[in-house]
């Protein structure tokens, strides 16, 4: 390496070949640019006055200066020019690469891969060892090289591209013990390419480390922005309440907060903002209640890192709600039991179990719903009461069987003894009409909530002596009193409903406001925090959060070990951070969660602090840069501008007045030409698909074998597409030759057979498919005189008796009739009176009766006119010049296309036939 | 790139007989509306034509007496009523000219400058079929040389020279000397550039005189080979395409070429007084209105009778 002023060259010898460049200026100026060619008749006036002027034109000198400034960039990129650092490392010798590969050092990894290979490129160079040492442990274990032995920056450089950020904390004692082991015998500095993020512990380590060896600390520029982590997330009434934590001292940030379900879809997102200097911020994420049964992760949009990621398990996103199985007298009917209408409310928002008291309190839910009850067993209510005691929360729903048992003996678990009879409000022996709910007070828990205006209360249970005091109800009726009481009992809570859950004492349990008040319950009170009763069970880990934060199926080591109690302990190496399960528990672990790493209390501190006096870098001046790639960029312009030039001097590019648009516009109007002229003739060479077919209308030509004949009828037909075209509203495709055996014969409206003579005898699958396409409602027409040389005026035969009477033996004719005056056939579109064809007012026949009204449409039409050499006639001569015979064309072109029109419309004109009668009628005025 | 014609394909109206009748009689009906009254075709390449002697026609030429032999119905009564002998109205004999054209549509023909709409060949064609539909609009017997066995009268022949240039200028251009040469008593009209070595141009012309055809000659010139506007470094390719010739300096030939050209020009003027042939100048970005006026002026010329 060569260093030139600011710059230095890995190649320096290459640039020798710039003393060349004087020789290639001669080369360059000696060939002159391509001469424009012009074609020009008169060239041989011109042809012998050149001798006079012999002077060659040169090559222009911005040409000749744009070439060797090519040559000359060419040489200096291949020298390999590079900035170097503008400052240096500490020392010489053998480097330890210390990096920091934990959850911080993540949202940026690719940049910091790239700014560590070329750092490990830059000591290749300098001809140095390296040894790396991580800070976090690796996901997968890396696969250790000799220990203590410093390897090629080519071998780091591979373990670089190989490694992952961990999803963990840094443990900078394992990483200083592994540097001590490094340096006991060697003399090496230490390169630390940190996150920028002090995680605790981190001073006490810089400061041993400077002691060992020359340290230089260096630190990615923009990594602050992205630092950010989740500490706390609660859920609550409408999502989840959220704190974000972020280095500290960064700019001025907003991101965006998702909640995605498991594929990944985004459910709900909010902008958080951070102020400038401030490290936390407070978000509450909505998630429309219907989705939020869905959501599964949590992260900041941008910051893909393991503490930016939230997994959500069970416990919160969709509380277990444990429902108490009553007897009843009604037995388990829908709409008669007040838990029908209980597991209805709450399904879609929480994952309701039934059972028996005892079974739900094993399942550890967040909620239990009680509803009508007389006293339980006692020891169902001990039971139940320490599990309140604990923490739990109750909620009952009044009814009848609660007030029957009500006298006898006090209930414990109400917020007040109860009166023993229900206060009836409305129904035939009150005087007062039904109650209306209240609106929900500011410091209810239903606060936010407009009660639906239908509801009514019929009946409730009352407090004896109104014992319950203000602070106790949540909901009460538009008279005061109440009608959701609560009480709390040890750590937990009970709520009572003073109606029923079921629509018996009031139609409160089938609104939408049940619904909602349920859901606050669910949320606002929030499960308890009570660890799950599972929780001495091991669990294995399925699902790994990664470094990055992505869900990654665990690496064998991980998945194989059975974890005890994983959601009560920190994220570590030990218990790594992902989704735990067992039989019948999904537990997540978090970096943020009650036991840390990552805490309401926990802040992320700048690596400045903890370095003290040593300066932490930017990683970018400490390395050097390529300059290659810029050179060559700039050699690529200007091979662009040369090309260009020499088109200028070629004059392919005309300059003036923009007719270098016409220029361009002539090749592109070739391209689509050559694109037009390839999607038109594609469908012509290859077998059309039944789809294809169908697109359009299209008419058939019967494949006689005779290729002479066939392409008679193909020019015909084509002649009659084009009339039909031009003349009426239907717009038929390519016609196409058809044999009778082929299964798509339906899908033409028409056949045109020109019969020959010759014709070869009909085969089995022929004459079958023939019959069904007629049966089916096609149109077979056959013209016997297609293609018969000489004047056939002559002959009136219609045809050899011999082909028809073969004919008649393969095919189902229906009885046929010459074609009459009334015939829907000469009024389908133009009114005719004869049908000519090539050979003279050929007679026609098709089925008999098709002059009535209502008739079918005949299968067949028989005739010897010879009217395709009529039309391939209008179509090969010029529109408005009519060879010898136009007025025959002309009508033989006007009986085609009302053919065409009585094949697809049928008899629709057959009205048309009684025209003259109904006008004479209408004239006659009855 | 040099000129659109550069490729031999043929331009899309030496393709399409249709697209040039069409613009043929376009440029026929500019011609039409230029002229002061009436349904002028006629009036102004008028067909029939007086022979200065009795026969046939519709113009009064003379009374004579009646002869034996005349019939009783041609006696002119009330001429006769006069005086005393019986007279005959005689009328002017007139008949219709035959009248050839001949389009030059060669590999020279196919060049039109930078900029310039139209090759000298579509020039040309849309001339000679403007022509032949105001010639058989007035009643002339039109035909194309070299293609039509005899003229034609009517718009059939019109029709038809439309379709005979487009195959004409698909096919190999036809030497003037291997035709069939244009009879005594009819008028040619050459339509060329004439931009070919003099000697070549008077040998075909003379072959053509000799026939005793009366000949005017139309000479279509693109703008750019009458002004040369050329610069720089340039390969000039002739209609031959086989060797180009190299100018290094085209604008620095300019002013010999200029004077070459108004050499030959001269040779050309000299050659159609030998003839005793008209000669007409058209340059190609103009239209075509005024050199079809002058050409009827040409051939209202008085005429040897035969």
């Amino acid at each position: 390496m060569v260093t030139l002023g600011p710059l230095a060259f890995l190649n320096p010898w290459l640039l020798t070949a710039l003393a060349a460049l004087p020789v290639a200026y001669f080369i360059i100026r000696a060939i002159p640019p391509a001469p424009k060619r012009v074609f020009f008749p008169a060239t041989w006036l011109a042809r012998d006055i050149d001798a006079q002027s012999a002077q060659v034109e040169a090559t222009p000198w911005w040409l000749i200066m744009l070439r060797l400034l090519m040559l000359g960039g060419l040489i200096i990129a291949l020298a390999h020019p590079i900035l170097p650092p503008q400052q240096r490392l500490a020392s010489e010798g053998p480097v330890i690469l210390l990096i920091d590969n934990d959850w911080s050092a993540a949202p940026d990894w690719p940049a910091r891969q790239d700014a560590l290979l070329a750092f490990l490129e830059q000591i290749e160079a300098q001809q140095r060892l390296t040894k790396l040492v991580l800070t976090a442990k690796p996901v997968a274990p890396m696969e250790e090289p000799e220990e203590a032995e410093f390897y090629s920056p080519a071998l780091a450089g591979e373990r670089i591209r190989a490694l992952k950020p961990s999803p963990w904390q840094p443990a900078y004692d394992e990483a200083l013990t592994a540097i001590t082991e490094t340096l006991k015998d060697t003399d090496a500095s230490i390169f630390y390419l940190t996150s920028g993020i002090n995680h605790g512990k981190a001073a006490p380590f810089i400061s041993a480390m400077s002691a060992l060896a020359p340290l230089d600390i260096a630190e990615m520029g923009d990594a602050a922005l992205r630092q950010i982590g989740f500490a706390a997330v609660k859920p609550s009434g409408q999502g989840f309440d959220v704190l974000l934590i972020r280095r500290e001292a960064a700019p001025a940030l907003s991101v965006s907060l998702v909640a995605s379900d498991t594929g990944g879809a985004i459910l709900a997102r909010e902008t958080v903002l951070f102020s400038k200097d401030q490290s936390r911020a407070d978000a509450t994420l909505v998630i429309p209640a219907q989705l939020r049964g869905r959501a599964a992760k949590l992260s900041v949009e941008g910051a893909r890192s393991a503490a930016a990621t939230y997994i959500l398990d069970a416990r919160s996103a969709r509380p277990l709600v444990g429902l108490i199985d009553t007897p009843s007298v009604r037995g388990n009917v829908p709409f008669q039991t007040p838990q029908f209408y209980l597991q209805r409310a709450l399904a879609p928002y929480a994952s309701v179990e039934r059972g028996d008291i005892a079974a739900l309190l094993k399942e550890g839910p967040a909620l239990l719903l009680l509803p009508d009850t007389g006293r339980l067993p006692s020891e169902s209510e001990s039971a139940l009461k320490a599990w309140i005691d604990q923490g739990g929360l109750l909620v009952r729903f009044s009814g009848p069987a609660m007030l029957a048992s009500s006298d006898a003996q006090q209930d414990l678990l109400v917020p007040a003894p109860l009166r023993s009879q229900a206060r009836i409000v409305g129904g035939a022996l009150s005087w007062s009409s039904a109650l209306k709910m209240a609106p929900f007070a500011d410091d209810s828990p239903f606060s936010g909530l407009q009660p639906a205006e239908d509801i009514t209360v019929d009946r409730q249970v009352m407090a004896r002596n109104n014992t319950l005091a203000q602070s106790q109800i949540w909901a009460t009726l538009t008279d005061g009193t109440p009608l959701v009481s609560t009480a709390s009992m040890g750590t937990g809570r009970i709520v009572l409903f003073h109606t029923s859950a079921d629509p018996q004492w009031s139609n409160l349990a089938i609104s939408g406001t049940f619904v909602e008040m349920l859901q606050r319950l669910l949320h606002v009170l929030g499960p308890s925090q009570a660890a799950p009763s599972a929780g001495a069970r091991d669990m294995s880990l399925t699902q790994l959060i990664d470094g990055r934060g992505s869900l990654t199926a665990p690496p064998e080591s991980l998945a194989a070990k059975l974890y005890a109690s994983p959601s009560t302990k920190p994220a570590s190496p030990e218990n790594p951070p992902g989704l735990y399960e067992s039989q019948n528990t999904r537990l997540a672990l978090n970096l943020a969660s009650a036991a840390g790493p990552l805490s309401p209390r926990s802040a992320l501190r700048p690596m400045q602090k903890a370095a003290g006096a040593l300066e932490i870098r930017e990683v970018g001046g400490v390395l050097d840069r390529s300059l290659q790639p810029r050179v060559f960029a700039l050699i690529a312009v200007l091979i662009v501008m040369d090309a260009i030039a020499c088109l200028l001097l070629r004059g392919a590019i005309s300059r003036p007045r923009g007719s270098l648009a016409k220029r361009l516009l002539r090749p592109a109007t070739a391209a689509a030409a050559f694109v037009l002229a390839l999607v038109l003739v594609s469908p012509q060479t290859q077998a059309r698909t039944p789809a294809q077919l169908a697109e359009n209308v299209r008419l058939a030509c019967v494949a006689t074998g005779a290729a002479k004949i066939d392409a008679l009828c193909l020019s015909g037909m084509d002649g009659l597409v084009r009339q039909l075209n031009l003349r009426t509203s239907v717009w038929t495709g390519q016609t196409q030759v058809v044999d009778l055996a082929d299964e798509n014969l339906g899908l033409f409206p028409l056949l045109y057979w020109p019969l020959q003579a010759a014709q070869p005898a009909l085969s089995a699958e022929q004459s079958a498919n023939l019959n069904a396409y007629m049966r089916g409602g096609g149109m077979l027409v056959i013209d016997l005189g297609a293609g018969v040389e000489g004047n056939a005026r002559m002959d009136t035969q219609l045809a050899p008796a011999e082909l028809l009477s073969d004919l008649r033996s393969k095919i189902t004719f229906p009885p046929l009739s010459p074609l009459t005056k009334e015939h829907v056939l000469t009024h389908s579109f133009y009114i005719l009176s004869r049908t000519p064809g090539r050979r003279g007012d050929g007679q026609l026949w098709l089925e008999a009766g098709g002059e009535e009204q209502g008739a079918t449409v005949s299968p067949i039409v028989l005739g010897n006119a010879d009217w395709l050499s009529s039309w391939a006639n209008v179509q090969t001569n010029l529109p408005g010049y009519s060879g010898g015979d136009g007025r025959r064309d002309e009508l033989a072109v006007r009986f085609g296309i009302n053919l065409v029109m009585y094949a697809l419309t049928g008899t629709y004109k057959a009205d048309q036939v009684h025209l003259p009668a109904l006008l004479e009628r209408v004239g006659r005025g009855d | 790139m040099p000129t659109s014609a550069s490729n031999h394909s043929l331009p899309p109206l030496l393709r399409d007989p249709l697209r040039l009748r069409r613009q043929g009689r376009r440029a026929a009906g500019v011609l039409q509306s230029l002229t002061p009254h009436g349904p002028l075709y006629a009036a102004h390449l008028r067909g029939h034509h007086g022979r200065k002697r009795a026969g046939s026609g519709d113009d009064f030429w003379q009374f004579r007496s009646y002869m034996a032999g005349d019939s009783a119905s041609a006696i002119d009564w009330r001429r006769s009523a006069r005086s005393d002998g019986h007279f005959v109205r005689q009328y002017e004999w007139e008949a219709a000219r035959d009248i050839w054209l001949l389009c030059d549509l060669g590999p020279h023909m196919l060049f039109a400058g930078e900029g310039g709409e139209e090759t000298k060949a579509e020039h040309a064609a849309t001339l000679t079929v403007a022509l032949a539909h105001l010639l058989s609009k007035g009643g002339e017997r039109v035909g194309l040389l070299g293609q039509s066995e005899r003229p034609i009268a009517g718009k059939y022949g019109t029709d038809l020279i439309a379709e005979k240039l487009v195959q004409a200028a698909a096919a190999p251009p036809v030497d003037i000397l291997s035709l069939m040469p244009p009879g005594r008593g009819t008028q040619t009209i050459w339509i060329s550039d004439f931009l070919t070595p003099v000697q070549r141009l008077r040998a075909r012309l003379k072959a053509l005189v000799r026939s005793g055809t009366q000949l005017h000659m139309v000479q279509l010139i693109d703008p750019h080979e009458r002004d040369f506007p050329f610069a720089g470094r340039i390969l000039f390719e002739g209609p031959s395409r086989t060797n180009g010739h190299l100018i290094e300096s085209a604008q620095d030939i300019r002013t010999r070429y200029l004077s070459r050209l108004e050499k030959h020009q001269r040779h050309v003027d000299g050659l159609a007084k030998e003839a005793g042939a008209s000669l007409l100048r058209h340059v190609t970005d103009v239209s075509l209105s005024p050199c079809l006026i002058a050409l009827n002026a040409q051939l209202e010329n008085p005429m040897t009778p035969l």
